[in-house]
């Protein structure tokens, strides 16, 4: 090769000058996708070079390719002589050289992506070639389940995928989230703004009623656990990310959405809501080493926060209010039905104490219309990453490492994340090969905010608050008086607080009161392939998924309300006694697969291919919770036990193993019709022992009509119809040892004695998994030189047999019983629609538009096993009076709850003027009606401009911080008929028992605390419709001849944006994208949301 | 053959994978829980969790106190307005079907282990259990009921009340001898209630058998039931007999009241005017006991029961009289059933003629009753003069009036029992609080546990019916209709 190098060096001298004056007209157009391609092709090139086969020559072709879209060279397109095998590729600087007959007429140049193009040689010597992309290649390969690679066309099945460079145009924290919008069918929800909050993704709807309903994560060929160890519910408890959130964005080669079970049936038992299939980026043969260096910053302020009165201020009295001690009268409740603000009163209130401690005074009672957005920061994210990769023609490596530091718009929240990866690839011989992934993540947080509804939770001290409170005086706490005698909480240790009956001084708190987490985490995975013999070969990988996690919680002496996480287990309410907890879990996962592939043309037409494996995964998990009260103040330690209680100790160990055994075959007649069959049996140790065995089977059809019939002449260039049937299965929330039944022994000792108790959720060794069967069809058009793109999709699957613990009635002496009961339907349709909306000749303008809408009808068909009862019902959650649940003949995750009673024609009955309490009813539910996303982007010569839309509509929300807003008199609406008072819309019984307009005039006050609170769920369900603005960004790819000379070969400087604007919703005060956690039952309810964040920053991506 | 080679190593790779499976019991083994515990173990865990619910001050003092009118609360007073919290009432479901469960469990492995004591105190625990169920609600499920883990029945029927009162009092008459029959121990340490004293547990089967039939004495005769229990000789002898958990100093296994008002700060639960003026008009000398002063007055006053505004206008946190000091301790117990409320009940049945002794013996057991309580307050030495003092002196005329408002001045801060007896007897005389949310009369029972309506629902619907009313605060139980 040195020798050839030198010569290459020379044509590039000569090449050099052409390629600059081209360079202004033909490197405009960023095709991200060609980005893509054309790292596949080059790592077809690595197999291919040393393939060239030298014949006799007798003149030598030379020449350049470059890409029509960007200028840039290709390294690696197939140059050959057409009607010969004499061929060569090109290499990194898309050059070539290549000897021919003399009577050899034309080239054929070729390169997956792109349209081959012929150019007759005639006398020419030196060639320069501009090869135009295809949008979407016909003959594009897909990585299809267990790392088994398929010609696109050949794939029966709807599967989409996102590119890594969409993910990072605009990085989220949460992987989750980067796909909002950008996939058919995929059903996104950040539980909210706070960092390190979890997010929930859906395929296309819940296919079982408790389990997760999340797909399986499979990470560079091998499972990666997306477990969520928060402890958020509706009464307390903090969120952690979901494990997928510990995967880089950045490491992201591409994201492909497997969504039902035909794509996932290979998978088997864990693939029943679908695979998300993520595969890394990967080193390539280079020149040199090429570095890429990422570095964001940006900028998270609330995105909606509650529409506040600003008129009235605390208390309940209208021409008083006094501050004794945040306890006693008026200045101990938390609400706002007090005294007008801002006409000129004055009383003593708490920043009397802070202003004039000796001597305090009654201060003018005014309004802080922003004493709330002021109490949150502005976040702050930034986000670096490095990353070095390259290789030869045996070997290939990358290594990165990322570091990402976010500080929470709630105060004294934070959360850091390090990782380092490393990938490589090596062939030992031409027949044997290896490549291995390796991720090491580190991620921690000193504090992550409170959710719920808790004392803890901040934002519950806006909701339950004086309207007059000015929460920046409480800032600078360490140089407040203490709080009064007679307060309830701090009482002469603690700083002041506005109120001291129910919560503690909210600067203090997040300062001193501390959630803390920590991960770490190694993700690895190794693989050796050996061609056996050009038909038949054989690959092998196994991979380890481990991590340790602990988290803390901290509550100082004095604290305000109930101990969350204590509670939990043991009952204990009170945390003023101060406690430290400490969590801690280990999980390793660990996979074998064997994959044995055979692949041989039988005749001219037919063509068969077979591959057959087995695995075994094993997974064991460990957790321990111990727990204590405080001795000494403010000394979080286990030791530090306070004097004559016990410690609180739980300690967990589990186990689980699925081995496997699978084979998928495909037969297709002359390139364009395709059966493919899959066939995978499980063996599960959860499942008992003379049922853990089962097998899932599936088949797909697809046929290129476009082949078939031609269509060129319609302008079609691409046509593929599909279909396919498929059954896939799983356990549900089934998990270890939960088919034996066994005695609970009690956590916390009762004076150092153990008690045990019989089991709440009895065993059953009749269970079987569940089962989804499931059709699909489907269509793929491209027309127009691929200028508009559309791929439709419908299917109907049906989950039945579903596992889990029926809730039945306590009575019966348990809460619960495992079974395999109820049934669950999915039917709809995802359309995916892409367009080139303009391009101009030179293309250096383009303007693309990508649509996708997805239809979901999900119904719970039974809910239980009787089938005389039709509106049976499982409970999901509950808040309060509220429940979510899984009712027959509703879709899946219902909100129930007491409703106003009505009269016959729909009126609300009132009595005394204050509305009844009606039957508790089903009152909506968390289903979207339809989901959508529309991504358009602009790119004029070096600027590309990226907006995302996303759309969820229909479904509900139950917001309890319009309820308990109502009920305190915080929210604008409770200003009607203050003065006045308030006259229900609605009937009232007569004496003479008929119902007459209700004409009962009652305070405000009054009618809010009837009307909203928990009692009536009815009046706080919302319509959580939205469509939002998710993301803008603008980037620069600055000129190349400004940075080559500098030695760069990229540099792009962008302004980014997510979460820019609710474009539309309904729901009041709230973003109704919301979830306590991302877990089944924390769906569909709120209180005190924790605000979602709008983010805005500046990105600059360098590679040289 | 290098290929063959390779084809056979890859089968025997996939096949060793493969040949785990003979494992997966092993595998799926419960590592952390026995399948089988000593009998003694369970005695605590159904002690413990329904002295925590009936303390609970959701339970014991916003339901029961406040229907009771010993307590009424200066905020948050729904509950005392007739509208109770739902979770409160559901909780008091599942937590006494899973004492009566787990006590049920007891019973099976006492049998296993062959000790007819620990059989006896789960068939107390039982019969207590279902006793307070049926009392709450009325019908609910009981010769159904339990009977999930044996005969896979999770939707058992609602029995008659009843016939539940017939089945309690088989369970009471059942435990009895097996308590006393000597055969089998009980672990003391793991006995929180009595400490292993079999004999003390008899006198609770008794005492609880008692205090059942005067339940139901209104609708079915008692009387040679109720002669018998006192001619045995086995009922409470003494206050150190009584049925109490002394809870522990320090939280969380401190009285849940002390969690909840001391540690908790929850200040709003002050006493109601009705209890202050019923103490303070008869010079009742557990006042100092029951009651703190005002903070701002330095005398004892009563918080109105009922009213929508809070705090109401005067009676504000520091207006009104806290809880005394001696039920606000950690220590303090928790009641199963206390020796003063089985005197009075005796002294009913006696004043009613279905105890023999006439007119004296209702006598005695009225003062003891009261000798008693003003004992357990620490006030034990002015009950020479209280007994005198006009209204509390007995009246042979006016006797049940006096049976049953010193029974509900004993059972201060036992709220249930309170609310339940003075459901029963109507003494005193209580009328209900002013500002009253959806009924107009102190309840007559709890909501069965809402979720019921979904899981069990064909039982349930058809409980309601039988009970002729609807799942409400007033339909009357059976024992209360008339």
């Amino acid at each position: 090769m040195g020798e050839s190098n030198n010569e290459v060096v020379k044509l590039k001298g000569i090449e050099i000058g052409i390629y600059l004056t081209e360079f202004s007209s033909i490197n405009n157009t960023v095709n991200l996708n060609l980005f893509y391609m054309k790292k596949i092709a080059l790592l077809l090139a690595f197999f291919a070079i040393g393939l060239q086969v030298l014949v006799a020559q007798t003149r030598e072709i030379s020449g350049t390719v470059t890409s029509a879209d960007d200028g840039g060279s290709i390294p690696g397109v197939s140059v050959s002589v057409k009607g010969t095998t004499l061929g060569t590729i090109t290499d990194m600087d898309g050059m070539f050289r290549l000897k021919v007959p003399q009577d050899a007429k034309t080239l054929v140049f070729s390169f997956v992506g792109m349209t081959a193009q012929e150019v007759v040689i005639g006398t020419q010597s030196v060639l320069k070639i501009q090869l135009k992309s295809e949008t979407i290649g016909v003959d594009e390969v897909v990585v299809t389940a267990m790392g088994i690679k398929r010609s696109e066309k050949a794939i029966g099945y709807a599967a989409q995928s996102v590119g890594g460079d969409k993910l990072n145009e605009a990085p989220e924290a949460n992987l989750v989230n980067s796909l909002s919008g950008r996939v058919a069918g995929v059903n996104i929800t950040n539980s909210s703004g706070a960092v390190g909050s979890s997010s929930r993704i859906v395929l296309r709807g819940a296919s079982s009623i408790y389990g997760d309903n999340q797909p399986l994560f499979i990470v560079d060929g091998m499972p990666v656990s997306n477990s969520n160890e928060g402890t958020t519910t509706g009464s307390g408890g903090f969120d952690l990310p979901n494990g997928v959130a510990d995967i880089n964005p950045n490491n992201i080669e591409s994201v492909n959405v497997l969504k039902g079970p035909n794509a996932a049936a290979l998978y088997g038992m864990r693939a029943s809501n679908g695979v998300i299939v993520i595969t890394t980026k990967k080193g390539k043969k280079s020149k040199g080493i090429g570095v890429e260096f990422n570095q964001t910053y940006t900028f998270e302020e609330p995105l909606v926060i509650p529409n506040f009165q600003n008129s009235y201020g605390q208390g309940s009295s209208k021409d008083f209010f006094e501050y004794i001690n945040g306890t006693s009268g008026d200045g101990g409740t938390d609400e706002s039905w007090g005294a007008p603000l801002d006409v000129g009163l004055k009383f003593m209130q708490f920043t009397s104490y802070i202003n004039n401690p000796d001597n305090p005074q009654p201060e003018p009672w005014v309004s802080h219309p922003n004493n709330v957005r002021d109490f949150y920061d502005t976040g702050l994210t930034s986000k670096s990453d490095v990353s070095l990769s390259g290789g030869n023609e045996t070997t290939t490596f990358r290594l990165g490492t990322g570091y990402s530091d976010q500080k929470g718009m709630i105060p004294f929240t934070d959360f850091k994340k390090f990782n380092v990866t490393a990938s490589g690839s090596h062939k030992f011989t031409d027949k044997i090969r290896s490549n291995f992934t390796s991720k090491f993540i580190k991620s921690d947080s000193d504090n992550l905010p409170n959710s719920g509804y808790d004392g803890s939770n901040v934002v519950q001290q806006t909701i339950w608050s004086g309207r007059n409170v000015d929460l920046q005086a409480l800032k600078n706490w360490r140089n407040l008086p203490k709080a009064l005698p007679g307060s309830t909480y701090g009482e002469g240790s603690l700083p002041i607080n506005w109120n001291t009956a129910f919560q503690n001084n909210p600067y203090w708190q997040l300062e001193t009161n501390k959630n803390s987490f920590n991960r770490t985490r190694f993700i690895g995975n190794m693989g050796i392939g050996i061609d056996l013999t050009d038909y038949l070969s054989v690959n092998g990988n196994a991979g380890v998924d481990y991590y340790t996690t602990k988290t803390s919680v901290k509550w100082a002496k004095g604290s305000a309300g109930d101990a969350p996480t204590y509670w939990r287990y043991s009952g204990n309410r009170d945390g003023s006694e101060g406690f430290y907890d400490e969590e801690q879990r280990s999980f390793i996962e660990s996979n074998m697969d064997l994959l044995l592939s055979f692949k041989k043309t039988i005749t001219d037409k037919f063509k068969l291919s077979i591959d057959a494996g087995g695995s075994r995964m094993h997974t064991e998990s460990t957790f321990d919770y111990r727990a204590v009260q405080l001795q000494l103040p403010e000394l979080y330690n286990l030791g530090n036990i306070k004097s004559g209680t016990s410690l609180f100790n739980k300690n967990e160990h589990y186990q689980s193993s699925i081995n496997s055994l699978y084979a998928s075959g495909e037969l297709s007649f002359k390139e364009y019709l395709f059966l493919n069959v899959t066939g995978r049996n499980d063996w599960a140790s959860v499942l008992p022992a003379e049922n853990n065995s089962f097998f899932y089977p599936s088949v797909t059809l697809s046929t290129l009509l476009s082949e078939i019939l031609d269509l060129k002449s319609a302008k079609i260039d691409y046509l593929k119809v599909r279909g396919g049937w498929a059954e896939v299965g799983g356990f549900g929330p089934l998990g270890p040892s939960d088919i034996l039944a066994t005695y609970t022994l009690s956590s916390l000792p009762w004076n150092g004695n153990t008690f045990g108790s019989y089991p709440t959720t009895l065993n059953n060794s009749k269970l079987k998994t569940q089962s989804t069967i499931g059709i699909e069809g489907g269509m793929e058009l491209r027309m127009f030189a691929s200028k508009l793109r559309l791929d439709v999709t419908y299917y109907d699957q049906t989950s039945s047999d579903l596992v889990l613990p029926v809730q039945v009635t306590r009575a019966s002496g348990v809460a619960s019983v495992w079974d395999n009961v109820g049934e669950l339907r999915n039917r709809g349709v995802e359309i995916q629609l892409g367009g080139t909306l303009f391009e101009s000749s030179k293309k250096d303008f383009a303007v693309n538009l990508d649509i996708n809408f997805a239809k979901n009808h999900n119904e719970v068909i039974k809910a239980g096993k009787d089938d005389s009862n039709n509106e049976e019902t499982l409970i999901l959650g509950t808040m309060w009076n509220m429940n979510l649940e899984a009712r027959e003949g509703y879709a899946y995750g219902v909100i129930v709850g007491p409703s106003l009673a009505r009269t016959e024609s729909g009126e609300v009955i009132y009595k005394n003027g204050l509305p009844q309490i009606g039957e508790t009813k089903v009152l909506g539910d968390i289903e979207a009606d339809w989901t959508g996303g529309a991504n358009l982007s602009i790119n004029y010569k070096s600027i590309t401009l990226n907006t995302l839309v996303d759309a969820k509509i229909g479904g509900e929300v139950y917001s309890m911080t319009s309820a308990w807003g109502r009920y305190s008199g915080i929210l604008e609406e409770t200003l009607q008929g203050r003065e006045t008072g308030v006259v229900g819309d609605g009937v009232m019984l007569n004496t003479d028992g008929n119902y007459v307009p209700n004409n009962v005039v009652v305070s405000a006050e009054n009618f809010n605390h009837n009307a909203f609170g928990s009692e009536i769920v009815e009046t706080s369900v919302f319509d959580a419709s939205y469509v939002k603005l998710r993301q803008v960004s603008l980037s620069y790819n600055l000129p190349k001849n400004w940075i080559s000379s500098i030695g760069l070969t990229n540099v792009n400087f962008s302004v980014i944006g997510r979460n820019l604007a609710i474009l539309y919703k309904k729901a009041p005060h709230i973003d109704p994208e919301t979830g306590l956690s991302n877990s089944n039952g924390q769906q569909g309810m709120e209180f005190g949301q924790l605000p979602s964040a709008r983010s805005i920053g500046v990105s600059l991506n360098v590679k040289f | 053959m290098k290929i063959i080679r390779y084809i056979l190593t890859s089968f025997i790779i996939t096949t060793l994978l493969l040949s785990c499976d003979n494992k997966f019991e092993e595998i799926n083994s419960n590592l952390d829980s026995p399948v089988v515990i000593p009998s003694s173990m369970i005695i605590g865990t159904v002690v413990r969790n329904v002295a925590n619910e009936l303390y609970s001050t959701f339970n014991g003092l916003e339901i029961g106190e406040s229907w009771a009118q010993h307590i009424s609360m200066v905020q948050y007073n729904d509950p005392e307005r007739y509208k109770p919290r739902v979770t409160s009432m559901d909780n008091l479901w599942s937590v006494f079907y899973t004492g009566a469960s787990n006590a049920n469990q007891m019973y099976n492995l006492a049998v296993l282990e062959e000790n007819s004591v620990n059989q006896g105190i789960a068939l107390v625990l039982k019969a207590y259990c279902f006793s307070l169920l049926t009392d709450f609600y009325g019908d609910v499920p009981f010769s159904e009921a339990l009977k999930g883990p044996s005969d896979a029945n999770f939707t058992p029927v609602y029995d008659k009340q009843q016939d539940i009162y017939t089945g309690i009092l088989a369970l009471l008459d059942e435990a009895m001898p097996l308590l006393s029959s000597g055969i089998g121990t009980t672990d003391p340490s793991m006995d929180i209630l009595y400490a292993g004293d079999n004999s003390k547990w008899a006198k609770f089967a008794a005492s609880l058998k008692f205090r059942a039939l005067m339940r139901i004495s209104a609708k079915t005769d008692v009387k040679s039931e109720l002669q018998a229990l006192v001619s045995g000789g086995n009922l409470f002898a003494s206050n150190d007999d009584e049925a109490k958990l002394v809870f522990l100093s320090t939280s969380p296994e401190a009285n849940p009241i002390y969690e909840t008002i001391v540690a908790g700060g929850r200040g709003e639960f002050k006493l109601a005017e009705t209890f202050i003026n019923y103490l303070t008009s008869n010079s009742d000398p557990r006042l100092p006991v029951y009651a703190q002063p005002a903070v701002a007055t330095g005398t004892y006053v009563g918080k109105p029961s009922g009213h929508s505004e809070s705090p109401l206008p005067g009676y504000g946190y520091d207006d009104v009289s806290s809880i005394g000091t001696l039920y606000l301790e950690a220590t303090a117990p928790g009641y199963f059933m206390s020796y003063s409320e089985l005197l009075f009940l005796m002294a009913e049945a006696s004043q009613k003629g279905y105890i023999s002794g006439g007119v004296t013996a209702t006598q005695n057991y009225y003062e003891a009753g009261i000798q008693n309580s003003l004992t357990e307050n620490g006030v034990g030495e002015s009950f020479a003069q209280f007994k005198t003092v006009g209204g509390v002196a007995f009246n042979t005329n006016n006797a049940l009036q006096q049976i049953g408002t010193q029974k509900w001045a004993a059972l201060f801060c036992q709220g249930f029992e309170a609310w339940t007896e003075w459901r029963r007897t109507k003494f005193p005389a209580l009328s209900p609080v002013p500002d009253r949310y959806f009924i107009d009369q102190i309840p007559n029972r709890l909501k069965y546990e809402s979720n019921e309506v979904s899981i069990n629902s064909i039982n349930y619907k058809a409980a309601i019916l039988q009970q002729g009313g609807a799942d409400d605060l007033v339909t009357p139980i059976w024992w209360l209709k008339n």
